[in-house]
Parts: C-alpha cells; structure tokens; sequence
C-alpha cells in the first residue's frame, strides 16, 4: 500500500548505555492509513515511546526506514521541514511551558515556524475558543486544572494545521472522569479534521474507544505481537462502553497484552 | 475553586502586598533593635570610641561629614555598578556559548572557575603595578571575580533543563537560538538571578577588598587610612556606605527577579 500516510518498514533501534545494549524495537512493521486512527498498546518498555518520536525525527533508527506520505524521511537525513510542520506532537505530561500564558504557549509552533500572518493567530484563537480555555487564555498554566492543561498541549500541537498527530500517552496522568471526557473531546477533533492520528496507551478500554486499528506490542525486545481491527460504529460515545461488542474486544486485546506478559515470564 | 482567575489573582495580590509591608517593617524594626543594644551596651561597658564608636556618633559622621566621603564614594559605587554591569553580561553570554559549544565548554570551565576560587585580591598588587592605579584596572579585577559565579549558576540552569521540555522544541525542529530564547533562557531565569545575586556580592567584596591593596581613593582606602589614624566612627561611616552598595544590588536584582519571574507564584 503505498497511499499510507506514515510507513515503518523494518524498523530497529538499539539503545547503547554505559553496562548494556538494549533492544528497544526490534523489526517494526507499521502503516497508518490517511485519515485512519490507531492506537499502540503495550506495557511499559515495549518501545512503543520510542516508535513515535522516531517518527517524529527526535530519535534516529538505528535500521529501518520511515515513509511519510510515500517520501522516505529516516534514517538518512534530517527529516525535512515541510515534513516537520505535518506532524503535531502531543506529551504525556501537558508540557506547558510555565513562562508563558496558555495563548503564548499555544503559538509558540507559529513563531517558531515564523507563522506570522495574522490568519494563524485567528486560527489559533479559534482553536482556544473550541477547547472553552477563553476565559484562561492569559493566565499561566500553573492557574489551570490538569485537564485544562492537557487541552492547550492538545491544541498547541494543531495550531500550525499538522495532518498527523502523535499523541503519547496523553492523559495518562489524568483522572478517569477528566480522561473520559477528554477521549471524547479528541474523537470530535478527529472526526472534525479527518487527521491521521498515533495514539499510545496502556489502557485498553481507551485504545478500543478510540481506535480503529490497534497494533500490540510486547517486550524484550520491543516488537508488534498483534494487530487488531476494531469494527466498533462509529460516532462513539460513552454508551459503548457497557455494550457487548466494546466488553468482547477488550477482552480480546487484554487477553492478547496477557499472553505477551505470560510468555516473558517463561 | 468558585473564583475566577481574576479574583483569585486579586487575593494573591492583596496577600502579596501584606506580605511586602511586613517584609519591610519587620527587618526595619530589628535594624534598630540591633542598633540600639549596640549604643547601649558601648555605654554602659564604657567601650573606649578608639574601639568601638557609637552608632549614634556614626550617624552624625556619616552626614555630617558627608562632603568628605562623597568622592569615595562615588568612586566605589561607579567601579563596583560598571563591574556588575560587565560581569552580568560577560557571565550569562558566556555561559550560553559554553553550554552550547561543548568542547569549548569542557575546556575552559575548569579555568573559569579557578578564577571563581581565586581571591581577586592576590592579583591586584600585581596588576596595579603593571596598569597603574586607573580606575578601570580595579573595574577589570572586579569583573573578573564576579562574574565566574554568575557563569556557573547560569551554566547549571542552561545545562539542566527538563528534557520535555526540549523535545517540545525538538519536535518543532527549532533552531539553536529559538531554543535557547524560547526554552533554555526561560527555564533557568531562576539559576540566572540567584547567581546576580552572588556576583553582586562579589563585587562589592573584590572593590573594596582591592581599595585595601592600594590607592587612596575608594571606600577601602579610606577604611584603611581612618583605621590607622583611630577615627574609628568615619571607618565604620565607609562601612555602613559599603554596606548600602551591596545591599542595594541584592534588592535591585531580586526587584528585576520578581518582575521578569512573574509566573512564579
């Protein structure tokens, strides 16, 4: 398929400290349809982190290549900067920067790209407007509530209009009430913007909420173990949750990260 | 939390003001406190003036005699406020160089902070000897012991800021210079100022201390000079003038820190 928005082909990463090799990610196949949304899964060392931010050119494969819309972008060269300004990525944690207000924080993609035209600042308004965070849109985030937070990292990432967005883990460090809501927030954005979205999680009631395709990853060394499709109707909601279908395909994928952990310990 | 951001900002700033309002009447009443038990007790010990003066008797030098000092210092004042100025540049410029050209880095932090170590004081002698007794050699040795402690302090905030943080910048493929204006520079602002602070401290030490090596202008000169001729309330005046200076800088870089730092609650 060559019309996919984001291939990794053959991808492996070594990670050399002072004692040891670690296998980070080891013979990494993945494809992201335009438009699609996919979730990765796995437990904490899978490489999963490390998969996305060697999309996104801060880590460097140590073999493999990485095709972003067809044009191959690692491991040769520096991924180019009109590949760079596809691409919005959003943390675990909301890393605002405490210095600047939440509208400050924001545009900072716009000067740094040197967005200038008036037209990006309305955008970015707007943005601010659509997550309710008007009213704080010049205090410091320090002022704000942890999901209020995690909103502005959301709509820092959009503001320079990226077809792709890479999200890891991004409310993690949330409550459930304050996660659930946001999940929800992101499937309007989504089906709203039609962007190409990577998600990380460790939950997999999050990953079958939101995804349309899962990929499943164990570790030692960090590798895909499964891919599953979720055929879930779409738009979703909470409601989903408690029916059958939603209870079957956790089960499926919990089942799946389980027998990864259970073959480690053998 | 039933408070909108303005009101809650309000409160802060009411209880900032008490705050501030205490913060200087507390301090003012010790000061006295302090200067009282010192005229009390030279009194009541019968503490010969030759030895210790009087507060009271200084005060009265310090303006009576106020013609006399002035000179002194302006002198002081100009070379320790020029080599704070020098320092505070010449610190924080070189310490965004070192931290992002490594090797350079590598191979002259070791000497600069040997010139942090080494008292100014042991140069002096030689280098009035070389320059002469101008007032920018005195200007140059005070540059150069207080701005080493302002490099390493800036130099640990640039070298130590949160790796997420960067990896924002990273995944926006800033430059060096929007990373370190945006980011790194933000981010150690409070390293910066707490070392202003240290370097304003060392200027005032280094001034004076080279005005004891030579000269007969400046504040240590003439500390010196009142010493050896037993006028021991002008020797304590230059003390207390000594004292302003330094504690001048202190408020004025904590001033600049509360105003540039406004995100810090």
């Amino acid at each position: 398929m060559s019309n996919a928005k984001i291939r990794l082909v053959g991808l492996n990463k070594l990670f050399h400290t002072r004692f040891q090799t670690i296998e980070a990610v080891r013979n990494v196949d993945m494809e992201f349809a335009a438009g699609d949304f996919v979730s990765i899964i796995g437990p904490s060392g899978c490489g999963k982190s490390t998969i996305i931010r060697m999309i996104d050119d801060l880590i460097k494969p140590t073999s493999g290549e990485i095709f972003i819309d067809g044009r191959r972008v690692s491991p040769h060269r520096r991924i180019p900067p009109e590949v760079i300004r596809k691409i919005g990525f959003i943390f675990q944690q909301p890393n605002m920067y405490p210095w600047m207000t939440v509208r400050e924080n924001v545009m900072l993609p716009l000067r740094v790209f040197g967005l200038r035209d008036p037209e990006w600042a309305r955008h970015a308004d707007a943005l601010i407007e659509m997550t309710g965070l008007r009213e704080q849109r010049h205090a410091y985030p320090t002022e704000l509530s942890g999901g209020s937070m995690q909103r502005a990292g959301v709509i820092r990432a959009m503001v320079h209009k990226p077809d792709i967005l890479l999200m890891d883990e991004p409310f993690g460090a949330l409550d459930e009430m304050t996660r659930e809501q946001l999940n929800l927030e992101l499937l309007d954005i989504w089906r709203a913007t039609g962007k190409t979205i990577v998600f990380i999680t460790h939950s997999v009631q999050e990953a079958v909420l939101l995804s349309n395709r899962v990929y499943v990853m164990g570790t030692n060394p960090g590798r895909v173990v499964d891919e599953i499709a979720v055929d879930l109707p779409r738009p979703r909601n909470l409601k989903l949750i408690v029916s059958d279908r939603f209870a079957g395909y956790c089960e499926l994928l919990t089942g799946r990260i389980g027998q990864v952990e259970l073959s480690q310990i053998k | 939390m039933g408070l909108t951001l303005e009101q809650r900002r309000e409160l802060r700033r009411r209880k900032d003001r008490r705050d501030r309002i205490v913060g200087i009447l507390a301090p003012t009443f010790t000061f006295v406190l302090l200067l009282a038990a010192w005229e009390a007790l030279v009194v009541w010990l019968e503490i010969p003036t030759w030895q210790i003066p009087r507060p009271s008797s200084v005060f009265a030098v310090m303006f009576g005699s106020f013609g006399e000092f002035l000179p002194h210092i302006i002198r002081s004042y100009s070379t320790i406020i020029i080599a704070f100025a020098c320092a505070s540049v010449v610190g924080v410029a070189l310490a965004a160089i070192l931290t992002n050209f490594k090797a350079l880095g590598v191979a002259l932090t070791p000497y600069i902070n040997m010139l942090c170590t080494t008292p100014v004081i042991t140069l002096v002698p030689l280098l009035l000897l070389m320059f002469g007794f101008g007032q920018w050699v005195l200007i140059l040795a005070v540059t150069l012991q207080a701005f080493p402690i302002l490099n390493m302090n800036a130099s640990t905030g640039f070298n130590n800021v949160e790796t997420l943080k960067l990896e924002l910048m990273g995944s926006l493929r800033a430059t060096r210079v929007q990373t370190f204006r945006h980011c790194i520079l933000p981010a150690s602002l409070p390293n910066v100022f707490t070392g202003m602070k240290l370097s304003g401290i060392f200027a005032t030490t280094a001034c004076v201390s080279s005005e004891f090596s030579g000269g007969n202008r400046g504040l240590g000169a003439r500390i010196i000079a009142y010493t050896q001729f037993m006028k021991m309330d002008k020797a304590f005046a230059c003390i207390f003038f000594v004292a302003v200076i330094g504690l001048f800088l202190y408020t004025l870089t904590s001033y600049l820190e509360t105003r540039v730092v406004k995100w810090k609650i």
